[in-house]
């Protein structure tokens, strides 16, 4: 019977290559397929130029960088890989998301569970789904981070299949496992629930002990003057570190751990001989014991399935917390919509909905409440200094994160809006306005952590500035506030300025740069969504599992791309502006100009969006959704 | 997008379609299609599984482009003013993908935005009590059965009181009460001066409400008229036939019988 299964998941895969094959007859899914094509072999064409008979011609990290991953560095890099995963694993086990185990389609469910497979048969074959995307990925992952030679890239992607099929696995037993608990009456499921929280606790806490340890053992190191020489003191700080952290009791502990990503290791170092062969064996142990695992699983996973199968075709997408809200959150709406005005608003409104139901006033009004208070923390004294340094890394942060990737993480734009292509279409709206009002959701999401990064980072400069925030704390956190307000000051000097107007001016500059790249990002993808409908991913849920990873990666890697390409007009007009100003006429750069610069950087990129809307405009009206339509993604 | 008037002109065509071509990868999936429809109009497209019945009326509304041919709706041209024609027109899909992240009130609320409709919540009000959805104006789609959801795509279609109302299958997973209250409502609406346009494979719900019929088949107009016109039309029917008699003949799908 298993045979019978091969054939559908083979038949199942050719259908697929056919479908997108037949796609291609589109000019532009032909275009987009040469592209693409085309950057998979660059990629590829990398592993090959890093052959010895072209050592001229090298991507990627350098023979230092490889080498030093091969030393101490390495197996503190393994450390803490290691430790990063088991925390990752313990809060994983933990939390009540994606607990979905085998996914299979409502076709597949009526067809085969009243057929006469197997139980171990059918889930055999629910693990053996997902391998072409774990293959593919995997193929992607060791070209983007293996070594670049053949057998170096070679050995990458064996280590990374096993390591990325154990991921499938486990994710897999651990959705089954659920599923089990949740057949079990109330009594048992709340104790075993209770004992494994227990365990994950213990795990927590033993780490993070083990974590403290090795840290005060690290402090205890001399480490090096990183005045002399920043780089070599830095090199010899890891290898400090690394030395430590190899005999800490905190990597025995995690040993299991290492033994499963050491192939990987070894393999991007081009440590190639049988002791390689040898680190196979423990993840290969691992891998066929997870397999088993899953497959004796006695856990009624069909209901799940089935269930799960229904609701991802009623609404493909995972939003079922939708419905699980209370009465009166329902009622709740980021802002009110009244019936007159913009039919654009009405888009933005039911776009943010799609985020969060959460009134805007209540969205900016906690946080600031919350800031308020800690502000007031400050200047009594309550925080320390250090935390104050930190608060201030988090709002950076959050000003340079918000409008690069919030818009492309939102997806309450067309990449959700496509699903409902019989409601949008008959939308009174010309292309343009469309565009712009899809595009308009996402920008908000991403403006929204952005205004609140600038603004608390200005309360906090403000605090400092007036003596009131860092009192009270350690005489090292002291010497770090002064470092950085003297660094601070040595800025306004050189830009001409009081330190005082030196952040205001700053911001002042970075908001509207912030704005376009938002809408630039989500001008890009929305473009993205429109042009190749059938090839995005639609809906709000984005599968993040191994088997997406390598696919993830490299459409990450494409767009940041377009969007550096993007950002480029802005950064080549302003670099003109300043080397006119400086070498030409002599003129250094002031403080008190860097809000024009800001606005002169802003405006090339805000022409690319306006082109893109038009573009984005253009291709909704023209949008012909025949071929998806008939595929029944609509 | 201001106030809708209803100035309807007796005589201008609703809904005007020449010469529509369909094609889907090489097939044709409506093949040269044409049809005038006047204000209050109700007409019904019919046809076997794959007769091109949703592809014209998708193209109709403008969710896919025409291969060939020319589409306006009350004089505008779908492609060249498109945002004019659908103004005028609401769809009601035989399979509603609702927006599952809003509440039935809240879709209500969007299209009154979206068409302008100032008298928004007086009329969600009665379009939602109509279709006995006001007391379910708080849930998701989600927490909705097939034909609550259904309802609530026509009460949204109804709300800005278009000129042209395209329905494909709209009576599909009804209750016979709920049958019963779309009829008269689709009756209603085009006593108003509106033209519908209903694609259904109930072929009572056809004969009983719509005035004029067409039966398409393989993307081509077979027959068209009233119910009489197209039964003298159709060869080798007795003067009593009905529509489902009528249809089988003309397309054919009677030889196995």
């Amino acid at each position: 019977m298993i045979g019978a299964l091969a054939f559908v998941l083979v038949r199942s895969l050719r259908g697929r290559i056919v479908q997108m094959a037949r796609r291609l007859k589109e000019p532009r899914y032909l275009f987009g397929f040469l592209v693409g094509a085309g950057w998979v072999l660059f990629w590829l064409g990398r592993v090959f130029l890093r052959s010895d008979w072209s050592v001229d011609f090298q991507f990627g990290p350098t023979q230092e960088v490889l080498q030093a991953v091969a030393g101490p560095i390495g197996q503190a890099l393994e450390v803490t890989l290691a430790t990063f995963l088991a925390i990752c694993g313990i809060l994983w086990w933990a939390v009540p998301f994606g607990r979905n185990s085998l996914e299979f389609t409502e076709p597949e469910l009526h067809l085969l569970l009243p057929s006469p497979v197997s139980r171990r048969a059918l889930i055999q074959y629910g693990v053996l789904k997902s391998q072409p995307g774990v293959l593919i990925g995997v193929v992607i992952t060791s070209i983007f981070m293996g070594p670049g030679t053949f057998w170096g890239t070679a050995a990458t992607l064996v280590a990374l299949w096993l390591f990325f099929t154990l991921w499938d696995l486990h994710a897999k037993g651990r959705g089954l496992w659920y599923a089990r608990l949740d057949e079990l009456t109330p009594g048992k499921k709340w104790r075993q629930q209770i004992v494994l929280w227990l365990l994950l606790l213990g795990a927590l806490v033993a780490l993070a002990v083990l974590a403290v340890e090795l840290g005060l053992e690290v402090m205890t190191q001399p480490f090096p003057d990183f005045e002399a020489d920043t780089g070599t003191a830095l090199r010899e700080s890891a290898e400090i570190f690394a030395g430590v952290a190899w005999q800490s009791p905190l990597a025995w502990a995690l040993t299991p751990i290492i033994w499963l990503i050491r192939p990987f290791f070894r393999a991007v170092t081009g440590d190639l001989g049988l002791a390689w062969f040898v680190t196979l064996a423990f993840p290969a142990v691992v891998l066929i014991a997870h397999n088993e695992w899953v497959v004796r699983s006695q856990s009624r996973f069909e209901e799940t399935a089935l269930a799960q199968a229904k609701k991802r075709n009623a609404t493909a997408q995972g939003n079922s917390a939708f419905w699980q809200r209370t009465r009166a959150r329902r009622k709740w709406a980021p802002f009110r919509l009244a019936p007159g005005g913009p039919p654009e608003t009405a888009i933005l409104w039911k776009n943010l909905m799609l985020a969060q139901r959460l009134p805007l006033k209540i969205a900016l009004g906690v946080p600031m409440a919350i800031v308020l208070v800690l502000f007031a923390m400050m200047a009594t004294g309550l925080i320390a200094a250090w935390l104050v340094v930190m608060l201030q890394g988090i709002t950076i942060l959050l000003m340079m994160v918000g409008p690069l990737f919030s818009a492309r993480g939102a997806r309450n734009d067309f990449r959700s809006d496509l699903l409902r292509l019989e409601i949008m279409r008959t939308m009174p709206i010309t292309g343009i306005r469309m565009f712009l009002a899809e595009i308009s959701a996402p920008v908000v999401v991403a403006m929204l952590p952005m205004l609140f990064g600038a603004l608390v980072f200005m309360g906090i400069d403000t605090l400092r500035e007036l003596g009131l925030a860092g009192d009270g704390a350690s005489e090292s956190s002291v010497r770090a506030l002064t470092a950085a307000t003297e660094a601070k000051q040595r800025i306004a000097q050189y830009l001409h300025a009081h330190r005082l107007a030196l952040v205001p001016l700053a911001l002042a500059a970075y908001l509207p740069v912030g704005l376009v790249v938002a809408l630039l990002t989500a001008s890009i993808e929305n473009v993205a969504a429109l042009t190749f409908p059938g090839w995005v991913r639609l809906g709000t849920s984005k599968k993040q599992a191994a088997s997406k990873f390598g696919q993830h990666m490299l459409v990450f890697i494409a767009l940041s791309i377009v969007i550096f390409a993007g950002l480029l007009p802005g950064v080549l007009t302003v670099a003109a502006v300043v080397g006119v100003q400086t070498l030409v006429w002599g003129v250094p750069i002031s403080a008190w100009e860097l809000p024009v610069l800001g606005l002169v950087g802003a405006l090339p990129i805000g022409a690319v969006v306006v082109a893109l809307a038009m573009f984005g405009g253009h291709l909704w009206d023209r949008l012909d959704p025949s071929a998806e339509m008939l595929a029944g993604r609509n | 997008m201001g106030k809708l008037t209803k100035a309807r002109a007796v005589g201008v065509e609703m809904i005007r379609i020449d010469g529509l071509v369909k094609v889907y990868d090489g097939y044709r999936a409506v093949d040269g299609l044409s049809m005038l429809i006047q204000p209050g109009e109700i007409v019904g497209l019919v046809g076997p599984n794959g007769a091109g019945k949703t592809s014209t009326l998708r193209c109709l509304a403008g969710i896919i482009p025409a291969t060939e041919g020319v589409i306006a709706i009350c004089g505008h041209d779908i492609v060249d003013d498109g945002v004019a024609a659908r103004q005028q027109l609401a769809f009601v899909p035989d399979e509603p993908h609702l927006f599952d992240y809003l509440t039935v009130r809240d879709h209500m609320a969007l299209f009154a935005r979206l068409y302008g409709v100032e008298n928004g919540a007086a009329r969600t009000e009665q379009l939602l009590t109509e279709s006995a959805l006001w007391d379910r104006r708080d849930d998701f789609p989600g927490e909705l059965s097939r034909g609550m959801k259904q309802k609530l795509i026509l009460s949204c279609a109804l709300l800005h009181d278009p000129r042209v109302l395209i329905l494909d299958e709209p009576l599909t997973g009804l209750d016979p009460a709920a049958m019963r209250r779309v009829k008269r409502s689709i009756v209603a609406t085009a006593a108003s001066g509106t033209s519908v346009l209903v694609s259904s494979h109930m072929l009572q719900l056809v004969e009983e409400i719509c005035g004029r019929i067409m039966i398409i088949h393989e993307g081509k107009k077979l027959v068209e008229g009233t119910l009489d016109e197209i039964r003298s039309a159709v060869p080798g029917l007795e003067g009593d036939a009905n529509l489902e008699e009528i249809f089988l003949k003309a397309t054919g799908l009677d030889e196995g019988e």
